[in-house]
This record gives structure tokens, C-alpha cells and sequence, in this order.
């Protein structure tokens, strides 16, 4: 893949081809295939165990694969996790891995590791400050961790990854257990990060979430992709239908619970 | 009001603290107090060392002691075999044990838990049997006579100034410490220790700044050991056994493994502990080990975290 200035926003800034990756003899995704443009939000739709979170896992070097992922003119697999993330792709997780020990504003300013030796503690704290304020954290700094809502914290997971102005930043299921209206904020935010020119690849169950905020969706089953397009699109496709959201529909009720709550 | 209330206290002790430390050797009579306070000071030293690796990193390392004893040896050998001056040896002792922090670290800081303080152990044993059996570079058993720097007349005097010595360097490490903790590499450590896996998510090379935190705490172990050369002018193998690395680890987990004055309190109060607890003869270690295991169910964050229960129940 041979990149040249100014049509790089016309091809995929991530793209995978026949990713496979077995735990033992299961094969959690088998020869999986997708991109994702620069610019767009891409939602990564499924039901649970299809692979959505093994293949987050697999593009940070969590989890060993075979296949091949090309990432900005570069290939990808076989790097340690903090090197995936030094190539521009920052990640949360399903459920927050923060740092208790830290403060709220240490938490953040984790997120701006590799640039301490270039930048003065201060503008270091400036920096932070600024995430915290963007994903309406302000105020919060001083807080350990623990003192904040599970919505918060989901909030200061991605302050944190954001924080180094990722090219790709990866979320996984960043509205479980958010109200309507912390959704509504969720996804206000994702476009706002979005417009300052980081791309998404969102794994969400919320498929109101993902027909509101998602450019393109892909949907996976068993570790393949079966459905790929605008999200009318494959919400509407029978295979998605089928192993989807029929499920959903069940779960209709649980949703609603939620959002009274 | 009530904020001035509590701020006085707050600079007071450290004061109070200060004065003591320094009237304290004018004020004790016998060359074996004095000595005592010397070894508190050294192993204050080693014990802040232990603080960044398992303190601040919270990998288990058994090794304290065999840092230690790379720490007397080395500045033993550079003295007698390359003719180093006593300031050189003692600098390049604790370079020793830093470096060996690099080989051991590499390996072993892919493990884990219960492994790496395993690894330790067996490192430590090396060291401690090698220094015991290579006879022609060690003299074994027997020991070595290490030459003091200076000498003003008598061993009282040699202790009380070496006792400045010892505090300056303590506090100087101390100061370290403080000032790494909230540096950005003491966060990235905590957030090692925290979560290993969403540090290295977000760039942190996480093998690396533990293998930094492994060498900070090698040698600061083997500074402190090449100062116990120094007070007590000769060392052979039998004091850097596998219960040294144990007292070094007891003393970080009894003063609070979490903070730079818990590692200090822990090292003084265990360092003078044995003396107080003498009387007790055949039964000393029974009720020594009794006493931690007290402690350290009614405290587990241990000194440092009754302190900041005290002061946080008083505001």
C-alpha cells in the first residue's frame, strides 16, 4: 500500500484483511475483514462472543492473530500494545481499566505519556485540564477515582485516550450502563471528536446509538463478517436480522429499564 | 482559623523530626547505640530503595539483600583489587548492584506475582553462595576487612560522623523518591502496578520503566550496603542471607508500601525493634514475628496508613 499525500483520506486508515484468531480450537474471528476510513465513525455490531472485543484486542496487540492489518501505510500486527498505541490508535475498554491509585487528572495525564519529555509538567496539567473540560469532567481533577459515576468513569477512560489526539481511537461498548441522557452526551461527544479529526471504530449494542452517531456499520457473527454498509442498511439485513436483532427485540424491554432509571 | 490550626502542627513535626535526628548521636553514650543508629540510617536507605519496586511498581521483589551484599562486595573489591578511593568504591558498589538490577530485571520482570518474588529468591541465593564459595575473589567465610575512609581518633567519633553521612544520603533518597512519585515516570509506574494492561494501551513501555524502577531500587540496596561496609569495617556472607531481603521487605510493608515516610518509619522501627525486644532472648523471634503479623492484619497499609487515618479523623 503506497500512500500519497493527499489522497490518503481517500483510503483506509486501518485496514484488515483475513484476520484470524483461535483460543485453542475455537476460532474466535476467522479470516475477518473490514476498514476504516479516516474521518468516519465506524460502528462493529454483533451479538455476544461474535469476536467485536477479541478483534479490538487483536488490533492493540493484545491477542496474537494471523492475517494481516495495515494501519496508516504500516503493518500493524506483531506490535506490543504501547507501540500500537505510539502508531495512533488509542483504546478503551469494555469494562474502564483506570488507574485507581491516580487521581482523575493523573488518570488523564497517563493518556499524555509519550509526550512528557517534550512538554513542562505545566502544560502537561493544561492539557489534561482541557480533556477533562471536553468530555465534561471539569472540576474533577483532584477526585480519586473511585468517587466518580460509572458513566464518569467511562467519560475519563476516553479523556484519556483522547488525550494524545489519536489518528483511531476504539471503543468498546462506551454507553453500557448510561442513561438517555449521558447517551445523548456520549454521542455528542463522539462527533465532536470525530470533527477534530480522529476516526471511531465503535463497538456498541445500542443500535438507536449507532443509527444516530455511526457513518458505516459492520456486522459480525461466529467471527465473520456478515453485513456491511450504512447502518439502515444492515439494520435491515435478514442475516443481521436473523442473529442480531431478533435477539434485540427480546431485550426491547431491558433498554427501556435502563433509560427510567 | 481552623485552617491555621492545622497547618502549624503540619510544619512543626517535620521540624521537631529534623532537630532530633541531628541532636540524637550527641545524645547517646555507648559506641553500640551509635552504631545502632548508623545501621537505622542505612537500612532507611535500602528500604526506600525497596519502595519503588514494590511500592510504587507493587512487584514483589526478594532480592533487596542481595543488592545489598553486591553494594559491600563491590566496594570492597574496588578498593583492595583496583585501588579505588573510598568515595569511587562506594559510588561504583552501588553501580554494581544496579547493574546487576539490569540483568536480573530484564528476565525477570515478565513474571509476575508469586514467580518474580520466586526468581528473586533464587537470585538472591546465587549471590549469596557464590560470595560464600568463590574463595579467591571473596575470601569466603572468612569475610573482608573494609578500610575506613577517614578516621578521627576513635570508633565513637568515626560513628557520629558517618551517622551524617548516612542521613544525608537517606534524606537525599528520600527527596528522590518524593519528587519520582510525582514525576511522570512514579505515575506510569502506579498505573503499572494499577492496570498493566491499559498502561501499555496507552503508550507506556511497561517492561522498560520497571526495569528502571528495578535498577533505582538495586542501587539504592547496594548503596546501603556498601555504607554498612563502611560502618562496620568488615563483611563476610553470613549477614546477606535470605533474611535480610525479608527484614528489607517487612520493614517497607509495616511503614506503609505506599509512601515515601512509611518506608522511612518502617526501616527505623524495625532497625531498633531487636534491641527493645532483647530481653526477650530464645523468644525474640517468636514474638518479633508475631508482632508483624499483628500489625500488618490491624494495619495493612501499614504506619503511613494509620497516620493519615489519625489526620484525616482529626480534620
Amino acid at each position: 500500500m503506497n500512500l500519497k499525500p493527499g489522497t490518503w483520506n481517500l483510503k483506509p486508515l486501518l485496514e484488515v484483511r483475513d484476520l484470524t484468531v483461535a483460543f485453542g480450537g475455537l476460532k474466535a474471528l476467522d479470516g475477518f475483514s473490514m476498514s476504516v476510513c479516516a474521518g468516519e465513525i465506524h460502528a462493529l455490531i454483533g451479538p455476544n462472543g461474535s469476536g467485536k472485543s477479541t478483534f479490538l484486542n487483536a488490533v492493540t496487540g493484545l491477542v496474537a492473530g494471523r492475517g494481516q492489518i495495515v494501519f496508516n501505510g504500516a503493518p500493524l500486527l506483531g506490535l506490543p500494545p504501547y507501540r500500537v498505541f505510539r502508531a495512533g490508535i488509542a483504546r478503551s475498554f469494555q469494562t474502564p481499566r483506570l488507574f485507581p491509585s491516580l487521581t482523575v487528572a493523573e488518570n488523564t495525564l497517563l493518556g499524555l505519556h509519550v509526550e512528557c519529555a517534550r512538554k513542562t509538567a505545566r502544560e502537561l496539567e493544561q492539557a489534561a485540564e482541557a480533556q477533562l473540560a471536553r468530555t465534561g469532567l471539569a472540576g474533577r481533577g483532584a477526585l480519586p477515582v473511585d468517587r466518580l459515576t460509572a458513566a464518569e468513569r467511562r467519560c475519563l477512560e476516553i479523556a484519556r485516550a483522547v488525550a494524545h489526539s489519536p489518528l483511531l481511537l476504539l471503543l468498546d461498548e462506551p454507553a453500557a450502563g448510561m442513561s438517555a441522557a449521558e447517551r445523548q452526551a456520549l454521542a455528542a461527544l463522539l462527533r465532536e471528536i470525530r470533527a477534530s479529526g480522529t476516526a471511531i471504530l465503535l463497538i456498541e449494542h445500542d443500535l438507536k446509538m449507532v443509527a444516530d452517531v455511526a457513518d458505516c456499520v459492520t456486522a459480525l457473527n461466529f467471527g465473520k463478517k456478515i453485513a456491511e454498509g450504512a447502518p439502515a442498511e444492515v439494520a435491515s439485513h435478514p442475516a443481521v436480522v436473523e442473529a442480531y436483532l431478533g435477539k434485540r427485540q427480546e431485550n426491547g424491554t431491558q433498554i427501556n429499564a435502563d433509560e427510567r432509571r | 482559623m481552623n485552617h491555621q490550626g492545622t497547618k502549624t502542627p503540619r510544619l512543626l513535626l517535620p521540624w521537631c523530626l529534623g532537630v532530633l535526628v541531628v541532636i540524637l548521636p550527641f545524645l547517646v553514650k555507648s559506641p553500640y547505640s551509635m552504631h545502632l543508629l548508623v545501621m537505622a540510617g542505612i537500612y532507611v536507605i535500602a528500604t526506600l530503595g525497596l519502595y519503588f519496586v514494590v511500592g510504587l511498581c507493587g512487584q514483589f521483589s526478594l532480592a533487596q539483600g542481595a543488592f545489598f551484599a553486591l553494594g559491600a562486595y563491590g566496594l570492597a573489591l574496588l578498593q583492595q583489587k583496583l585501588h579505588f578511593p573510598s568515595v569511587f568504591a562506594l559510588l561504583g558498589g552501588a553501580l554494581l548492584a544496579a547493574l546487576f538490577g539490569l540483568v536480573v530485571g530484564l528476565p525477570t520482570l515478565r513474571l509476575r506475582g508469586h514467580y518474580l518474588a520466586m526468581a528473586t529468591i533464587g537470585f538472591g541465593e546465587i549471590v549469596y553462595l557464590t560470595l560464600k564459595n568463590w574463595i579467591w575473589l571473596t575470601n569466603g567465610p572468612d569475610g573482608l576487612n573494609i578500610r575506613r575512609p577517614f578516621w578521627p581518633g576513635s570508633v565513637m567519633a568515626y560513628d557520629r560522623i558517618y551517622y551524617f553521612v548516612v542521613v544525608a544520603v537517606a534524606v537525599a533518597a528520600a527527596v528522590a523518591a518524593i519528587r519520582v512519585r510525582r514525576s511522570w515516570w512514579g505515575r506510569a509506574l502506579l498505573a503499572v502496578r494499577d492496570n498493566e494492561l491499559a498502561a501499555s494501551s496507552l503508550g507506556v513501555a511497561t517492561t522498560r520503566v520497571k526495569v528502571y524502577a528495578f535498577m533505582a531500587s538495586a542501587f539504592l540496596g547496594g548503596l546501603a550496603g556498601a555504607m554498612y561496609a563502611q560502618a562496620e569495617t568488615y563483611i563476610s556472607p553470613d549477614f546477606f542471607n535470605f533474611d535480610l531481603s525479608i527484614m528489607l521487605v517487612v520493614m517497607l510493608l509495616v511503614g506503609g508500601r505506599n509512601s515515601v515516610g512509611g518506608a522511612v518509619a518502617g526501616a527505623i522501627l524495625l532497625g531498633f525493634l531487636p534491641e527493645w525486644l532483647r530481653f526477650l532472648k530464645d523468644y525474640y523471634m517468636l514474638i518479633f514475628g508475631a508482632l508483624v503479623t499483628m500489625l500488618m492484619i490491624v494495619m495493612p497499609n501499614g504506619l503511613a496508613g494509620l497516620w493519615k487515618k489519625a489526620v484525616s479523623s482529626r480534620q
